[in-house]
């Protein structure tokens, strides 16, 4: 066989993990975690900047959103087909919202974690002090959904709530709690999955 | 790595959290493991008796993959699964360990190798005394009751106290809206220790998973000594922990092993050497916690020979633990081996940071 009129071997698509398996394996390989960062560090770094018009507070309040996901990250829960975006979103509206209410920006993942010292940049460098007007339209992507699904998804996923208490919350029985989180999950999956997850 | 369409800034602090995400997940791991050690007396175990094994066979070519030899291999370490261990015997280990750069630095230690000698009864209550020298560094003896008599300097430093009972607590939502607790405690010599948990730790702690117990720190920015609440694996998720990481002191190391084996979270690598003695090599696979180890145990005993922990950071990271002695005595007529002696002359002392400086050296098990 001549090599030079071989034809190279196509060679094979990349795999992509979903990010529920990302973070299975994020339990011990910091790698799956970094990965996952890199999926939706852009996105969620966008939704601070948003919200306050900053990028370098969006950096920080994106930094204390993946520090806080490192430290629950197994007590993720795979409802929305694989994806994590709803769960980080909550995290990251949690993260606006808590900063917010203390008027500083939420830092105590971050330092927990040691990020700032791997960051190598000093502390509160350019700091905003947090404004009660980056909470508005924080819903921006749960606004999104009916009503009825609105609610059963923040109740679930942002306030952690089990489908017991989200049905008695809304006056209905668990079994349809769980259809209407299961339905808001999967539309807000669709806005909210980044279409970097589809590069090589 | 950095990727041309990805904002640097973004791209900068993805490394730098998988960075901080491997340092903490070793600084877990040695949680866990001193958890996972303290709690060494729960459960009853099984025991390794040195000539237990029948029908030795001579491994003379290291498999590949999952051969008829793994698997007979996998049937022998059953064999060796031998009828739990009791308070009618001592577990007798030697070892030495050399810590990799990062575990030093996880354990903000400058000691590189320490070498410790355990005497460890196998049921309850579980006397033990352990000797631990750092070369150029005191020698230490610690008793099952915390006690520290150091050798070099003839001082005793007394266990620092638990306050007595199990800690009272009330676990309210904060009400904002965040899915966060407060968790209330009662302090022993009053006043009320709140802290802040998350939905699932708090979840945890009402379905049984986690519990409050007292703990005893030392401060060293303030360099004083703290008594507390601290919310741990209850006892249950403990053992799953002990399953999932075969302890080498303890005689259920062998049954712990061939769980780990079984279970497929641990495969037979190959035969071989250590440090002249013949071993098999087992390698954990895709641990579930805690990092990547390999065990090279005695072909006939499934004594432990060596334990190379692997840094979740880099596979050359590795922390190497080696026995020179591995035994099972009878607790009659070795009594003494459970035994602190010291002498009258010994100082006590009292001073908080003494102690603290004395348990601060890492120690192997």
């Amino acid at each position: 066989m001549n090599p030079a009129t071989t034809s190279s071997p196509t060679p094979p698509a990349p795999v992509l993990s979903s990010d529920a398996s990302l973070l299975a394996a994020a339990r011990h390989d910091p790698d799956a975690f970094r990965e996952l960062c890199e999926r939706y560090a852009d996105a969620v770094h966008g939704y601070f900047v948003r919200r306050t018009g900053s990028r370098v507070t969006a950096l920080d309040l994106t930094a204390e959103t993946f520090a806080q996901a490192w430290f629950v990250r197994a007590r993720f829960r795979d409802e929305a087909a694989g994806s994590a975006a709803p769960w980080i979103y909550g995290i990251a509206r949690n993260v606006l919202l808590m900063s917010i209410r203390r008027g500083a920006l939420e830092r105590r993942a971050t330092e927990r974690l040691g990020l700032q010292a791997q960051l190598d940049r000093p502390q509160h460098v350019e700091d905003q002090i947090p404004d009660s007007r980056w909470g508005d339209g924080a819903d921006e992507l749960l606004d999104m959904l009916p009503a009825d699904q609105r609610e059963a998804v923040r109740l679930r996923v942002i306030e952690d709530m089990q489908y017991a208490d989200v049905a008695h919350a809304l006056g209905t029985t668990p079994a349809a709690a769980r259809v209407r989180v299961h339905r808001g999950l999967t539309a807000l999956k669709r806005h909210l999955t980044p279409s970097k997850e589809a590069r090589p | 790595m950095t990727r041309l369409d990805f904002d640097p800034d973004l791209d900068r602090l993805g490394d730098a959290l998988r960075a901080s995400a491997a340092i903490d997940l070793t600084r877990e791991e040695h949680a866990k493991h001193r958890r996972v050690t303290a709690l060494r007396g729960v459960p009853a175990g099984v025991l390794v008796v040195a000539a237990a094994a029948a029908g030795v066979v001579v491994f003379a070519q290291p498999p590949s993959g999952e051969s008829a030899w793994a698997k007979e291999t996998l049937q022998r370490a059953a064999a060796v699964v031998i009828p739990p261990g009791s308070a009618n015997t001592i577990l007798h280990v030697t070892a030495t360990e050399t810590l990799s750069p990062l575990a030093q630095r996880v354990a903000a230690t400058t000691v590189s190798t320490l070498s410790e000698q355990a005497r460890i009864q196998q049921g309850s209550p579980w006397g033990e005394r352990a000797i631990v020298q750092v070369p150029g560094g005191p020698v230490l003896e610690e008793n099952s009751t915390g006690q520290i008599y150091n050798q070099t300097t003839n001082s005793v430093y007394p266990a620092p106290q638990l306050p007595s009972g199990t800690p009272h607590y009330t676990l309210t939502a904060t009400g904002t809206g965040t899915g966060s607790y407060h968790l209330s405690v009662t302090l022993p010599r009053g006043g009320v220790s709140t802290q802040t948990l998350d939905a699932s730790t708090a979840h945890a702690l009402q379905d049984g998973t986690d519990v409050v117990q007292w703990s005893v720190g030392w401060d060293a920015s303030t360099q004083t000594q703290i008594v507390g609440p601290v919310v741990v694996p209850s006892t249950q998720e403990a053992q799953q922990l002990q399953a999932q990481q075969p302890d080498p002191v303890s005689s259920s190391f062998a049954a712990e092993l061939h769980g780990l084996l079984d279970s497929g979270h641990a495969r037979v690598t190959k035969t071989t050497t250590s440090d002249g003695q013949p071993a098999i090599e087992i390698s954990s696979v895709n641990p579930q916690s805690g990092p990547r180890v390999n065990y090279y145990v005695d072909p006939h005993t499934y004594a432990p020979i060596e334990l190379d922990t692997f840094g979740y950071d880099s596979p050359d990271d590795v922390t190497r633990l080696h026995f020179t002695t591995y035994e099972t005595l009878p607790l009659a007529g070795n009594e003494q081996l459970l035994l602190v002696t010291i002498p009258p002359t010994a100082q006590d002392d009292h001073t908080h940071a003494d102690y603290w400086n004395a348990a601060g050296l890492p120690k192997p098990f």
